[in-house]
């Protein structure tokens, strides 16, 4: 056995870390757990192949970000990301941005963003800012979640999460744009301007 | 003209877009332009842009603190569970 792991720390160490990942893309915990323990009896048998090139808790994320994509191909809910950003185009337009027919897509008065005011950083320093953001997360739909939580959470490279996620980039754009239009909308309710 | 630059003017949607896009890419020579004349008369648009400059470091935040601080944690049934699992298959 490789003496750079340890499986019988993982759960102390790492057990939390991984359930917390699992639970943000997958929402439920039967399912997070029972992918926590594959990633854990899968890393065992492959224990050997470890050579050490990154941290043990690097390489268990990556063995955890595996089966989870590989839940959601069986799914197939990453698949036709272009169809129902299409066919959801007209609400996120209409619930953000004026969309009467001829219409230019302005921010409407209720959803133009607003100043946060010069002292907006501060909340980087709150660790209740940080629930409101993970309730924020939680709140996006699934397909785009999955899309942030590589991107901001797991610092996936741009192009490797096209791949993953079977998306051109331009559908990236989409998805990386609603994200980001719900979850500030969201920071400003909950928090910004609550 | 005039109605294409009108519409630039309006196009918030199309403005943000850009904007998250010039985060992570060099815009093409009309997207530039497209932005930038937007944002002259957007004030919205330029909020969004801090905004999502404030998401992102925050996002970096939230990763750094999932270690120490998880938001979400196993049950006592689900860890004793898990541990006899790694024990019996280590």
């Amino acid at each position: 056995m490789n003496h750079q792991v340890n499986p019988s720390n993982w759960l102390r160490l790492y057990g939390d870390y991984l359930f917390s990942i699992a639970m943000m893309k997958l929402n439920d915990r039967q399912l997070a757990e029972d992918i926590v323990q594959d990633t854990f009896l899968s890393a065992i048998k492959a224990v050997d192949g470890f050579k050490g090139e990154s941290s043990e808790k690097t390489w268990l994320v990556t063995i955890l970000k595996n089966k989870i994509t590989d839940h959601y191909r069986k799914r197939s809910s990453l698949k036709e990301a272009g169809n129902y950003l299409l066919e959801t185009d007209h609400s996120f337009t209409a619930s953000f941005f004026e969309s009467g027919p001829g219409d230019i897509p302005h921010w409407l008065d209720n959803t133009a963003p607003a100043d946060w005011g010069a002292s907006a950083d501060k909340a980087l320093n709150r660790e209740e800012f940080y629930a409101i953001l993970q309730l924020c997360i939680k709140k996006m739909p699934e397909k785009l979640a999955l899309v942030f939580i590589a991107k901001f959470v797991e610092e996936t490279e741009t192009s490797l999460i096209c791949k993953d996620f079977e998306i051109s980039s331009s559908n990236y754009w989409v998805i990386i744009h609603r994200a980001k239009v719900l979850m500030r909308s969201c920071l400003e309710k909950n928090w910004f301007l609550e | 003209m005039a109605g294409k630059v009108k519409d630039i003017i309006r196009n918030c949607k199309q403005a943000t877009l850009l904007a998250v896009k010039r985060e992570e890419r060099l815009l093409t020579f009309p997207e530039r332009i497209r932005l930038s004349v937007h944002l002259v008369f957007c004030d919205a648009c330029k909020q969004f842009i801090q905004q999502s400059a404030l998401i992102n470091k925050a996002m970096k935040g939230f990763t750094g603190r999932l270690d120490n601080t998880p938001p979400y944690r196993l049950s006592e049934a689900a860890k004793e569970k898990l541990q006899q699992q790694i024990d019996r298959h280590n």
